[in-house]
């Protein structure tokens, strides 16, 4: 593996399987994925589908019992998969930082800001704590909050939510990582905080020169932020391409679905109905061939229950799983 | 397991609370062992009179103090030999056992009555009302238990009846505090407000909706205050204030031994013995239930 | 008051809000005095029948509190709340949830773990006593019919269900006494997309089919530019606009309905992110900024917005308070 183009993280054929009292829930199946600095890679996809999994399996937070297979998880030039768990917990908040959805329960209530925000950078850099205490002050500024000297010494109660999310992405920060993963990071937030936040993701990316994953469900996110995008159905990637091809020509019949399930102002007609899928997503558990999505596509067929599986090319960077392309479901013969 | 080809949109794979209960009662060995323990000594109270070799007050001054079986002399007619009075000591343990069970259900059944309505009125109707079941708490749980217990019984005598009441009432402190709280945790969610939203009575709310989310912790904390009532039992009787003899009661019956205790330890192992494994028997049951009655996490 | 019967011309509105009020006491810390929170401050408006009305704000704006005052769990502390003309102090308990049911967010905790489906539905006929149990099972069955579920699934405990099978049970319970009126609070926002669409499309479906008025509490504008035929934008618990869908959406006056439209992330990639809001946090609702208490985080602030609340000012598109549309307060 090389480290001399823009990759950051390269993950191939990654596998999450949890053992439950009855059988194997296959969480994350064959997924690969890259992800680049100074891009957004967004994983989207309902719950369930395995794209907090995904981000959890590459930062090593999985639970438990949850058992991990890949031919590869690449971080610039290290291969993760050989690295013990001590090595990894000095990778983990220094070259790569995770920013969760509820800002609350991942900070510790009973340490102040400031103090969270220096002990990643004393583990990690070793510094002193003067020099801590400058770049928390900084970043903290540097994320919009202000006055942030005072805003240091507060307890994570004192913050609102906006200013909460903002201080773990100042915490994400403090070690200059190569790759932030953030699980829903505004979803906690109301919708003009959530704007502010995105924004901040945004111009940090750009100033520090980071690979982001933006794991969410929400589509407008995605379609405004992302440069590349990732669907992720019953733990498998359905479709990847970057943010025009996904939105504008979605081939896969579950992206095309998703999109037609939004309402969206001044597209969409006011009440009337919107496009759904059908049905629930089937169990994950046990050895599933054929394509998933089968038991809710208005395209399935016989031939779905062992084919679909493959990728198959749109064209350049833009891929999708499915023996028949959506292009049907757009033309006007629909079969019944 | 992803289905037919068009699965049924309604798949009802998950089952319901009540055999996803028995799934884990079956597989819960602490739950098993201790109820299947207790289950046998109710049974064995329950039927004393027909299965015990002979009466428990009947006296052989003949026969007194023999060795169990395993002991010299000791005879199948007398399993576990006899008391200082000639007594059977297995047909004493036995009818000693109906006395525990039933100062241990009789206590946690009025003290379970009387602390789960205080608490889960004080929590499901809050403020001022919650301020004073709070009040009622804090001041019982300032008295001291056994002090009061051991005066009460000098004064209304150790009667069966008496025994029950006065455990009952002294220890629903427990119930009050832990009904409280998961009472005020179900008042919160959102089907509690859509029943008052459909006009249902404070009553109907709390004995339909809270109750049967509240039992599971009421049964836990019966059997542990069933398991405490029958030790303080033992300890009233044992300092004479409890159970008068000759009813044979465990706590009595280790006091009766305390005199052969060095030549005839078995006069207070056994009954110690019984009372020891009754109550180990009795947490793991209500630990069991404990374990087997928590919710189940959230869909995926 | 007037800002009520001037949207509602002719006919009697179905549910009325009358300069309604709610205050809670809160306490800080455990020796700090208790400090007032307004939760909704002088609200008035009045649904009309067989609309869908929505009421949009940020979370601590008032709107859930608002929404739990016209269910009658919650009294105010001042203003009168009218069904059909009559003050709710006079309609009383049974009469009011004859009338009005919820639909609640969170479709895990809306519903009795204990309980099975038929109960759950069949809740409110027991409670008022309607039909004999026979009757109330073909209702039953009816009911979970119409909103989509299948009958053998009146034996089932919610823990069978996927969320939005749940909250479709949720909708049967509020629908089981023939209410005229549901008050939706967050109905999909606990759903994932798919999900929110087919509940989406049922509650437009009954709303057609049983002719119901929605009160439509969310957060989510895109969704509420769908479903409503009115916008009641709440902010810090004050009404500060209202309007017809078409007009809120198109051509909103409030420069806090501005700001809130300008953060809807409609999916199109070639957009990018909007222009982030301009002013910083959400106030201390404790402490509410004095005048116009969006005013510090006002992009079009005068002098004027942080001395003097704007008033109310009713007009044919409906409602704002903003001193931009308030000519009075300029000449005062």
């Amino acid at each position: 593996m090389t480290g001399d183009d823009d990759t950051v993280l390269r993950v191939r054929d990654l596998c999450v399987d949890i053992p439950v009292p009855s059988g194997t829930l296959h969480a994350v199946r064959n997924v690969d994925l890259s992800a680049f600095r100074g891009r957004t890679l967004a994983i989207v996809g309902e719950s369930g589908c395995g794209k907090t999994m995904t981000a959890l399996a590459v930062m090593r937070l999985l639970p438990g019992r949850a058992t991990l297979r890949a031919r590869e998880i690449g971080l610039l030039d290290t291969d993760l998969r050989s690295v013990s768990d001590k090595a990894f917990s000095a990778i983990r908040g220094n070259r790569m930082a995770m920013i969760f959805q509820d800002p609350m329960t991942s900070l510790n209530p009973v340490y102040t800001i400031g103090d969270q925000l220096e002990e990643i950078y004393l583990r990690h850099r070793g510094s002193g704590r003067r020099e801590a205490r400058e770049r928390a002050e900084y970043l903290l500024g540097r994320v919009g909050i202000v006055n942030p000297g005072a805003r240091l010494g507060q307890f994570p109660h004192q913050l609102s939510g906006g200013l909460r999310q903002r201080a773990m992405i100042a915490m994400a920060l403090m070690c200059d990582p190569a790759l932030i993963v953030a699980d829903e990071p505004t979803t906690a937030l109301d919708v003009t905080v959530q704007a502010q936040v995105l924004h901040l993701l945004k111009d940090l990316q750009a100033e520090f020169d980071m690979a982001l994953i933006l794991i969410t469900h929400d589509l407008g996110i995605v379609a405004r932020i992302a440069d590349r995008i990732a669907v992720m159905y019953a733990g498998r990637i359905v479709e990847t391409g970057s943010s025009r091809q996904i939105f504008t020509a979605p081939t896969h019949p579950y992206t095309q679905g998703l999109i037609d399930c939004i309402p969206y102002p001044g597209k969409t007609e006011r009440r009337t109905a919107l496009g759904s899928i059908p049905g629930i997503v089937p169990s994950l558990i046990g050895d599933a061939p054929g394509c998933l999505f089968r038991n809710r596509c208005a395209l399935a067929e016989e031939r779905c229950r062992d084919g679909g599986n493959l990728e198959r090319p749109v064209e350049d960077g833009h891929t999708y799983r499915c023996i028949h392309p959506v292009e049907r479901l757009r033309g006007a013969a629909v079969p019944s | 397991m992803a289905g037919g080809l068009f699965a049924n949109e309604f798949r009802v794979d998950a089952p319901a609370p009540g055999e996803i209960m028995r799934r884990r009662a079956r597989s819960h060995v602490g739950f098993l062992a201790g109820s299947g323990f207790v289950l046998l000594v109710v049974l064995l109270a329950v039927f004393a009179p027909w299965v015990s070799p002979s009466d428990p007050f009947t006296q052989d001054l003949d026969a007194r103090l023999l060795d169990p079986i395993w002991g010299k002399g000791g005879d199948w007619a007398h399993p576990l030999g006899t008391d200082s009075l000639g007594r059977d000591y297995l047909t004493r343990i036995l009818f000693g056992a109906r006395i525990s069970l039933t100062i241990g259900f009789g206590a946690a059944i009025i003290s379970g009555v009387v602390g789960s309505t205080i608490g889960i009125v004080g929590g499901y109707f809050g403020g001022r009302v919650d301020a004073f079941v709070m009040y009622l708490i804090n001041v019982k749980l300032a008295l001291p238990g056994i002090l009061i217990a051991l005066s009460l019984v000098s004064v209304f005598g150790g009667s069966l009846v008496a025994l029950i009441a006065i455990l009952g009432f002294l220890f629903w402190d427990r119930f009050a505090v832990v009904t409280r709280s998961v009472t005020q945790q179900v008042r919160g969610q959102e089907f509690v407000a859509a029943a008052e939203a459909v006009g249902a009575s404070h009553a109907r709310i709390v004995t339909r909706e809270i109750l049967p989310n509240v039992m599971s912790h009421i049964i836990v904390i019966a059997s542990l205050e069933m398991a405490i009532a029958i030790l303080v039992e033992a300890v009233l009787s044992f300092l004479g204030l409890g159970i008068q003899p000759p009813t044979p009661s465990w706590g009595l019956l280790i006091s009766e031994g305390r005199n052969f205790m060095f030549f005839k330890p078995w006069l207070i192992t056994l009954p110690g013995l019984a009372l020891f494994f009754l109550v180990i028997a009795i947490n793991l049951m209500g630990d069991g239930i404990r374990d087997i009655t928590v919710p189940e996490g959230r869909a995926r | 008051m007037s800002a009520a019967s001037a949207i509602a011309p002719g006919e009697t509105p179905v549910l009325e809000c009358d300069g309604v009020t709610r205050l809670f006491r809160v306490k800080k810390g455990l020796f700090e005095a208790a400090s007032i929170l307004r939760a909704v401050d002088d609200v008035s408006f009045a649904v009309r029948k067989g609309e869908v009305l929505a009421i949009v704000g940020e979370s601590g704006c008032g709107k859930t509190t608002l929404a739990r005052m016209l269910l009658g769990l919650l009294p105010p502390s001042g203003g009168t709340i009218r069904f059909a003309g009559r003050p709710m102090e006079d309609v009383g308990r049974s009469e009011i949830a004859a009338r009005v049911q919820p639909v609640f967010q969170d479709p895990y905790s809306s519903l009795n773990p204990r309980k099975t489906l038929g109960q759950i539905v069949g809740l409110p006929l027991a409670v008022h006593r309607i039909g004999t149990e026979a009757e109330r099972r073909d209702r039953i069955a009816r009911i979970m019919e119409l909103v989509g579920l299948p009958s053998h699934l009146v034996h089932a405990y919610p823990n069978q269900l996927s969320g939005g099978q749940r909250q479709r049970v949720a909708i049967a319970r509020a629908l089981a006494i023939e209410p005229g009126i549901v008050v939706f609070d967050e109905p999909t926002s606990a759903l994932d997309v798919s999900v929110q669409a087919q509940i989406l499309n049922l509650l437009m479906e009954l709303r057609r089919t049983l002719k119901l008025t929605y009160v439509f509490v969310s957060h989510d504008l895109a969704v509420v530019e769908h479903i409503a035929d009115r916008v009641a934008v709440m902010y810090l618990g004050r009404l500060v606009e209202l309007g017809d869908t078409g007009t809120i959406f198109e051509d909103p006056r409030h420069p806090y309905t501005e700001t809130l439209l300008r953060s809807i992330l409609t999916p199109d990639p070639s957009l990018g992110l909007p222009p982030g809001p301009t002013g910083g946090e959400f106030p201390d609702p404790l402490d509410p900024p004095s005048g116009c208490r969006f005013h510090p985080r006002c992009p079009k602030a005068m002098d004027l917005c942080g001395a003097v609340a704007p008033e109310a000012e009713t007009d044919s598109p409906g409602l704002v308070e903003c001193h931009l549309y308030n000519e009075e307060s300029h000449d005062r």
